[in-house]
């Protein structure tokens, strides 16, 4: 018994070696992927087949209407157009300067200062600020009759701008809240990064004569190429899925403004879902903003992707 | 317990981006009962979950029908939940899978018609208690039935409606400034237009109305009513926008509107809840649960004196109010109807009104001296209690379609924009048109 085991051990320790090896990593990383399974592509599919039927709250049992939902959305539902046109107007006005500031704060921040550590968390202050206080807060800054702007406007002897009332002004209210709750996330994620260039480069461009401005173009940008991409991808995702910050600017309201002037994609889907209770129109929306999304994302990897490492 | 509640606007909103929580919160029941509906003591655990304030927490009624039944244990969940944004759409998903609906729900008006219209999912409170009727005036009653005539639902409160004005800016503009006065001047539209007329003359610099939402829907109630009682959609699900009612509610509207009495502020916007405290608006149709749940807080103690009451234009008119239903899912159904009855019989219905100022729905309650003898101070010491009285005993009945709420969200964003500017007051018609279209084709037998 005993010699046989001993005799049999070895063999099996093999197998079982060879099988720790090869399915113990994947056991470990399983958790994430099941429960992405689960809460993730179980719902997209759940939603796909949703869009492709007429389904209703309360009516009738679905019934196959292929894509038709897809259809009304595109040709028929003039908002949903708009919303992708505002969507992506609302993106460009607040990610462009957003990432731009965070990368001039984050190389302030990079020098030598007093109290670093205050000064990176006055920056980050704004994130952990609760979304709806910030809403209601600049809801009331770009006020049309007690708003803050319109105040400075007055004084200064200019008109009252009713921000609500047209696309590009409510685009501007809007973006402004995005940026000071994201700039500094972002700021500090370029930070980081700015830390783990080599003090050498800079040693020797200044040996070389470069001034800080040539330094921070042709060393900082450069170097920053991965954690831009990074910043770039998760700001097209969040502002593709804008919803709570345009939602707070018409007070709790899912149409945008009167004429859906800020009426995001993420808000149709909202609307027609709470609204109508029509769950086939709406998860044909979230299908189409998904696609969006992915070609948005494609596009601005392209474009940061131009940045060259050696320029 | 109405559309966006008597709790400050600003509440109502945290409460919609905190939907997802609540919401979980809400669809989990939170109740410590097992599957039979016992609590480990061998009690019937009631749950009774509402929205806004139904008050019979501040009342102290789960504690006083606690003591009447030993052998009940009543729990009340969603005290402050924004009926639209979270509790409509969970009470819909449970209704409709058979599971996490309260034994005993609150339901607002505004969706009545569509939650009430399966009777499938609704416990019949007509077996035992149709003689309850007589609490209620009649359309109270009778909206509180499923098509087949099922009695679904016991009715709350209603909100009867007055106009608050701001005696300050009414004065300024040489408008009269007493409450009997003014009800008289404006017992009529055509009088109500008048003074609204006069006040632009004196040109304050301070809007007259606050907005044209408010007005449409007590204009728009009031023709309605003396009418077929249909609003914007008929039985069937078509649009009735060239009828009289909606022609005659709109048209007025936009006659104000070219007249500049009307402000732009909308309604339940933070700009709305800032003209309140600067004084940004004189006058706007006031639901009963408005001047103490809405104004007083808005417009803060600087204020007080300065805002009155007086009985609204036309026939008066009712904005919110509510029913008590028990779902067919419930384990005690019976429990939960006997819960439901003595929640809103006429006596807690005083009490109710005592502790939060909800408007008794039952003409017993309504005529009880600590209701119909109340006064409220902040309001210039307005006869509330009578003038709220009066205005639902006029009222006539409206048939609430299945769609009116998207229809009437779309009307409204439409008059809105004609105010910003948005849409020119000539294209609003043919506006509100496709707006109402696209609503029904959404909601209804399109897509």
């Amino acid at each position: 018994m005993t010699t046989e085991t001993a005799a049999r051990s070895p063999k099996w320790r093999l197998w079982a070696s060879k099988a720790d090896i090869k399915a113990t990593p994947y056991a470990l990383v399983s958790p994430y992927f099941i429960l992405f399974a689960i809460f993730g592509v179980f719902p997209m599919g759940y939603t796909l087949y949703a869009s492709l039927h007429a389904w209703k709250l309360g009516g009738a049992d679905p019934a196959f209407v292929g894509l038709d939902n897809y259809k009304f959305l595109l040709f028929e539902y003039d908002r949903f157009n708009w919303s992708v046109f505002n969507t992506l107007g609302m993106f460009l006005l607040a990610t462009v300067p957003q990432l731009v500031c965070a990368m001039l704060v984050a190389n302030a921040l990079n020098k030598r200062l007093r109290r670093p550590m205050l000064w990176r968390m006055l920056i980050l202050a704004p994130i952990v600020t609760s979304v709806v206080a910030v809403g209601v807060i600049f809801a009331r800054i770009w006020g049309q009759e007690y708003g803050m702007v319109n105040g400075f406007l007055e004084l200064i002897g200019m008109e009252k701008i009713d921000w609500q009332a047209e696309r590009w002004s409510s685009w501007i209210a809007i973006s402004s809240m995005v940026d000071w709750r994201w700039m500094g996330y972002n700021s500090l994620i370029f930070l980081a990064a700015m830390q783990t260039i080599p003090r050498n480069l800079y040693e020797a461009a200044t040996v070389d004569g470069a001034t800080p401005r040539q330094q921070f173009w042709k060393i900082t940008v450069p170097q920053l190429k991965p954690v831009l991409i990074f910043t770039v991808f998760v700001s097209s995702v969040g502002g593709m899925t804008l919803f709570v910050e345009p939602m707070m600017f018409d007070s709790g309201r899912l149409l945008g403004g009167t004429d859906g002037q800020y009426q995001t994609t993420a808000m149709v889907l909202v609307d027609i879902l709470r609204t109508h209770g029509n769950y086939g129109v709406s998860a044909a929306a979230g299908w189409l903003l998904f696609l969006v999304i992915g070609v948005v994302a494609a596009i601005n990897f392209l474009i940061v992707n131009r940045i060259q490492g050696n320029k | 317990m109405h559309l966006l509640n008597r709790q400050h606007g600003r509440i109502a909103l945290a409460a919609t981006a905190a939907g997802a929580l609540a919401l979980t919160a809400a669809a989990c029941g939170g109740s410590g009962a097992d599957d039979d509906g016992l609590t480990e003591d061998g009690k019937i655990e009631l749950v009774v979950s509402l929205f806004g304030t139904f008050g019979y927490t501040e009342a102290g009624l789960e504690a006083e029908y606690e003591a009447l039944h030993d052998d009940i244990d009543v729990v009340i969940e969603g005290d402050g939940v924004n009926w639209d944004a979270e509790y409509r759409p969970t009470l819909e998903t449970a209704l409709e899978t058979g599971s996490g609906a309260g034994d005993v729900v609150g339901i607002e008006e505004q969706g009545v018609v569509q939650l009430f219209s399966n009777s499938e999912h609704w416990y019949d409170l007509g077996k035992d208690y149709s003689d309850r009727a007589s609490d209620y005036v009649d359309w109270k009653w009778a909206l509180g039935q499923s098509p087949d005539g099922t009695q679904v639902g016991f009715g709350t409160d209603v909100g009867g409606m007055g106009m608050c004005y701001r005696k300050d800016l009414f004065e300024a503009a040489g408008l009269p400034t007493d409450r009997e006065e003014l009800a008289a001047a404006w017992s009529t539209w055509d009088g109500f237009k008048a003074l609204a007329q006069q006040y632009v003359d004196a040109d304050t610099g301070v809007a007259f109305l606050d907005g044209p939402t408010q007005l449409q829907n007590m204009l728009l109630g009031q023709l309605a009513g003396q009418g077929d009682g249909q609003m914007y959609v008929d039985a069937d699900g078509n649009l009735t926008l060239d009828s009289p009612a909606v022609q005659e509610s709109v048209g007025t509207i936009l006659e104000l509107h070219e007249m500049g009495a009307i402000g732009n502020f909308v309604s339940w916007s933070e700009e709305w809840i800032a003209a309140q405290a600067e004084g940004g608006f004189a006058v706007m149709p006031c639901p009963g649960w408005m001047p103490s749940g809405v104004i007083e807080p808005n417009s803060g103690p600087d204020n007080a004196g300065k805002w009155d009451m007086a009985a609204a234009p036309g026939v008066g008119g009712n904005w919110g109010g509510s029913w008590l239903a028990v779902p067919a899912q419930s384990q005690h159904p019976e429990e939960a109807a006997e819960l439901a009855a003595w929640l809103s019989a006429p006596e807690q219905q005083v009490k109710v009104f005592e502790a939060v100022g909800n408007f008794p729905s039952s003409p017993a309650a309504q005529a009880d001296p600590k209701v119909a003898d109340s006064t409220n101070a902040y309001f210039s010491d307005a006869p509330t209690g009578q003038i709220l009285a009066a205005s639902v005993q006029n009222f006539p009945p409206l048939t609430y379609s299945y769609y009116h709420p998207p229809v009437k969200g779309a009307v409204e964003t439409v008059l809105n924009g004609v105010v910003d500017g948005t849409f020119a007051p000539e294209d609003a018609f043919t506006e509100i048109q496709s707006a109402a279209e696209e609503a029904i084709e959404l909601a209804g037998s399109g897509l």
